[in-house]
């Protein structure tokens, strides 16, 4: 089977040197709609949908691959060999800026800077480092995952009209954005939420911009300084914006932000 | 609820503020940011507090962790790409007794200018509506760890019986031989028919067996594989019917073969396939009337056909007719274990064939076609 479609990979954009971005977790490339129209006169924009998300092949799930985020890194790196990219200037969203991070880690060569929205490498607090969650409060969340607590209608949605003639109910049912199986949510949250990959930042050469939000409960602040401590050639910028997603809640500041960084590399 | 006294019975002087305020479900207005402006006295009252408290708090800080890390990291992301949300499973973390669940629609309200202006918010209590679900899925969870042992239990079933089926086949051959070398002895008048009838009762029994082996091969996932060699189709035919006349000795078999070409068969599945007809034509047709065996092979098809008459097939067989262990008449104990028909069209469907019936009050016949491409 094709990358190109397991990843459900879109190109836009003109020009040579190539942007990719990633969506985070609970979300698919819908979320860089506000952004994207900023950048593809200049540069040739990818975009894909992590497996699991979005209209990505869902029969490509591995529950052994994506039990790490490696798999995820792996899908990176196999997308830009498939396309044949080269300096990649890679914008991830939360958790994708992380596994952008290990991706540079695998194929440094590939990569020419990292453009992180949101990020964390740890979400859960520890002796020293202030994640935002209590371990029991992650634990709290998986389960309301596993009670199939959250998303039920949506969920249900096109389970109960099945492949039945009344298709349309179905989509009228579900979301058309960010859609997600549930089994394969709750997996992602699990490797996501459980993730500690500190250890690389100091590994990340790449000259890197870290976009931290003023108020974001996913990411607090303390992890955007500690990564920017953590992480030799990197810029950490401060929004404005709050919440997890300023892509969509403050696409003009994060572009601007965006768009500084990138000048001042060139 | 402290609530007003309406100061009009008309529904339509309703206060709308307290409307707002009253109401029985729970009402939050933000900001585009998804800080609270405001928030009904019902939501308040559910969080055990009053609004004034929960002005400027962010609205995902009103629930348990689950649903905040949802709502920001899926919910909020779809009220900005596509306006609304709606029927999400939340809990309210603090209601000073507990966490409550409720369902939670969203709303999106932009400008002209597509710039988001505040978010609407409405909250139903879900408490006995989340029981239900719960229930339902603990049924669901029963139904599938039932379903998956009923599996298990059926294929050791299956796979007892293929084991059964080839143990079997050892002492039947025994058998089998010494009927045959006792019937190259000098024998009295009675004991030829005794020979005769063990003869033909093993052969009957290993005909059975061979199908129980088949079904049991074809249920494993295995299913039947064909060797296609060309074959003459008329003398593969009578050979059949020679060997089923030795068990129906007083029935008549009539052939009409318009065989102009070889037929690419497996010859052993062929003749089981027709064996399985014929046995059931001379099982369930009339006494008093011919069976006919007829058989056409040509350049573009080619078929075999078996006819008897007598009393059709009542239409409530037809739709389990190839069903295995599926039996015409429960009580007749001429039926053998009704894996006759499946076997059969089990190994037409090898040959890319298909069995078609025809019943009514003057003939019953079942025909087996492959086109040939």
């Amino acid at each position: 089977m094709s990358i190109i479609k397991r990843n459900n990979v879109t190109i836009r954009g003109t020009g040579d040197q190539v942007m990719m971005f990633a969506h985070g977790f609970g979300c698919d490339q819908h979320m860089w709609r506000y952004i994207v129209p900023a950048f593809e006169d200049d540069y040739k924009v990818v975009m894909f949908d992590h497996v699991g998300a979005g209209n990505s092949d869902l029969s490509a799930y591995n529950y052994e691959k994506y039990d790490h985020l490696d798999g995820y890194a792996a899908d990176i790196v196999e997308i830009a060999t498939a396309l044949q990219l080269q300096d990649i200037i890679f914008v991830g969203h939360s958790v994708s800026a992380i596994i952008g991070l290990m991706a540079a880690e695998i194929a440094p060569k590939i990569f020419k800077s990292l453009i992180l929205v949101a990020p964390s490498p740890c979400y859960i607090n520890d002796e020293g480092y202030t994640g935002g969650f209590k371990k029991d409060e992650i634990d709290e969340l998986l389960e309301s995952l596993n009670s199939n607590h959250l998303g039920w209608s949506m969920a249900m949605g096109p389970v109960i009209m099945g492949n039945s003639d009344r298709k349309e109910l179905a989509e009228e049912l579900s979301n058309s954005f960010c859609k997600t199986d549930p089994e394969i949510a709750k997996h992602f949250a699990r490797t996501t939420f459980l993730t500690d990959k500190r250890h690389i930042l100091p590994h990340v050469k790449l000259p890197s911009l870290i976009l931290q939000c003023s108020n974001d409960v996913i990411a607090p602040i303390e992890v955007g300084e500690y990564m920017h401590q953590n992480m030799p050639n990197s810029t950490l910028v401060i929004m404005n914006a709050t919440g997890h997603c300023p892509n969509l809640s403050a696409p003009d500041e994060t572009t601007a932000a965006i768009k500084a960084f990138l000048l001042n590399e060139q | 609820m402290n609530s007003k006294t309406p100061s009009s019975i008309s529904p339509l002087a309703e206060d709308f503020e307290d409307f707002f305020d009253n109401s029985i479900c729970g009402f939050i207005i933000t900001d585009a940011a998804s800080n609270i402006q405001r928030i009904n006295k019902t939501a308040a009252e559910w969080l055990n507090g009053s609004p004034d408290e929960f002005r400027d708090k962010r609205f995902s800080d009103l629930l348990a962790v689950g649903g905040k890390i949802y709502f920001e990291t899926h919910l909020w992301p779809l009220l900005r790409m596509q306006g609304h949300f709606d029927e999400v499973t939340v809990e309210l973390a603090d209601t000073g007794n507990g966490k409550m669940p409720i369902y939670l629609n969203g709303l999106e309200r932009k400008t002209d200018t597509e710039q988001p202006v505040f978010m609407r918010f409405v909250l139903f209590r879900a408490t006995d509506r989340r029981l239900y679900e719960q229930n339902l899925q603990k049924a669901k969870q029963v139904a599938e760890n039932e379903l998956s042992g009923e599996k298990q239990n059926a294929v050791i079933r299956e796979q007892f019986i293929a084991v059964l089926g080839h143990d079997l086949r050892n002492p039947l051959g025994a058998i089998m031989s010494a009927a045959q070398m006792l019937a190259r002895t000098a024998l009295a008048k009675n004991e030829e028919r005794l020979v005769k009838v063990l003869h033909t009762s093993s052969k009957r029994m290993h005909e059975m067996i061979d199908n129980i082996m088949d079904f049991a091969r074809g249920r494993l996932g295995s299913g039947i594989t064909i060797n296609p060699e060309t074959v003459n189709l008329g003398d593969l035919l009578k050979e059949v019917a020679e060997e089923l006349k030795l068990a129906w000795p007083e029935r008549i078999i009539e052939f009409d073969f318009d065989i102009e070409v070889g037929v690419n068969c497996d010859r052993g599945r062929i003749a089981q396939l027709t064996s399985n007809l014929l046995a059931n034509a001379l099982t369930h047709g009339s006494k008093d009337a011919p069976v006919l065996l007829k058989a056409v092979a040509n350049d573009s098809y080619w078929e075999i056909s078996i006819s008897n008459q007598g009393k059709p097939i009542p239409e409530h067989s037809f739709a389990n007719l190839f069903h295995p262990f599926h039996r015409q008449n429960a009580h007749s104990s001429q039926n053998g274990l009704g894996l006759g028909l499946y076997i059969a069209s089990e190994i037409a469907k090898a040959h890319h064939g298909q069995i078609t019936v025809l019943s009514n009050e003057q003939i019953t016949s079942f025909t087996f076609k492959v086109i040939v491409d």
